[in-house]
């Protein structure tokens, strides 16, 4: 964690504070003996997901299957066809974000974020054949991008 | 300070790995900031009396207590951190690891050189060589006539 603290009036500082929470045991952000605790999200599913949006729909992350590093995704293409399939999506434990784990989403993004994709009218395809249930036609399509 | 507070952000990097942002204000009062279930616990800095100091200062600023009790930043390597480098002696650590000390004349010598009132290196110079000597009746002597 780094963070720090200002004065600025008697009895009031100003914290700004950033560090990474994790699975692992509680953080500690240590100043002297000034300590704040962070808590674990290993009982936060939506941080273990392969697709994660913010409740505001604003920022969007995929996970890399090699690095499982999450991709944030930019531009608003993907995050039409995101908003289209948000029926896919459960509400995270934070409240902040709705995560999921459907793999024809998951592979999607996938495609589009890896350049394998550049063309819109594939995720409107997509997002058309899963919100109709189609998805042996689904996933034919994609395997057909993948190879 | 045109922030809504507190803040708590987290942005997700990598599998079970997240990235967090607190902004916030702390006082005498413990505080909560929560996103859902994630919550954390900020502490009261009652119990930390540099927080309160006339003079703070860490390794890279200096606070000055103004007498309407807000804190003003003295200027990145002005006069007065060589000052206070000279009378550091009149600091104690605090808890939370940054020095702080309440000598009114530290103070004063601060506030004068703050407000603008004198802008003489060799006055600092002659206000340090006297406090370091005990000196503190000519020290107040000569803060009583820069400040009238």
């Amino acid at each position: 964690m780094v963070g720090n603290i200002e004065p600025i009036r008697k009895g009031r500082v100003y914290l700004a504070m950033w560090g990474y929470l994790d699975d692992r045991a509680k953080c500690d952000w240590v100043l002297g003996r000034f300590r704040i605790k962070l808590p674990p999200i290993g009982r936060l599913p939506e941080f273990r997901a392969r697709v994660v949006v913010d409740v505001f729909g604003d920022g969007c992350w995929v996970l890399l299957p090699a690095t499982e590093e999450y991709h944030r995704v930019e531009g608003t293409r993907l995050k039409e066809f995101l908003r289209e399939v948000l029926f896919l999506f459960d509400e995270g434990e934070s409240g902040e974000f709705l995560y999921t784990n459907d793999d024809l989403v998951y592979r999607t993004c996938l495609l589009w974020i890896g350049g394998k994709v550049k063309n819109a009218e594939f995720l409107d395809r997509m997002a058309k054949l899963i919100k109709e249930g189609k998805t042996k036609e689904a996933r034919a399509l994609l395997i057909a991008k993948e190879l | 300070m045109g922030y809504r507070e507190p803040q708590f952000y987290l942005v997700p990097l990598r599998k079970g790995k997240v990235g967090a942002t607190i902004i916030c204000t702390l006082d005498s009062e413990e505080r909560k900031v929560a996103i859902g279930e994630l919550a954390v616990r900020l502490p009261s800095i009652a119990d930390f009396p540099e927080f309160g100091g006339k003079v703070i200062m860490d390794p890279r600023n200096i606070w000055v207590m103004l007498p309407s009790g807000e804190y003003r930043r003295a200027p990145e390597h002005s006069a007065l951190g060589w000052f206070i480098d000279k009378v550091f002696r009149f600091f104690e650590q605090g808890r939370s690891g940054v020095w702080y000390t309440d000598d009114e004349l530290v103070h004063r010598t601060c506030l004068l050189w703050l407000d603008g009132k004198t802008k003489n290196k060799a006055f600092l110079r002659k206000v340090a060589e006297l406090l370091l000597a005990g000196k503190r009746a000519e020290v107040r002597a000569l803060l009583i006539a820069k400040e009238l």
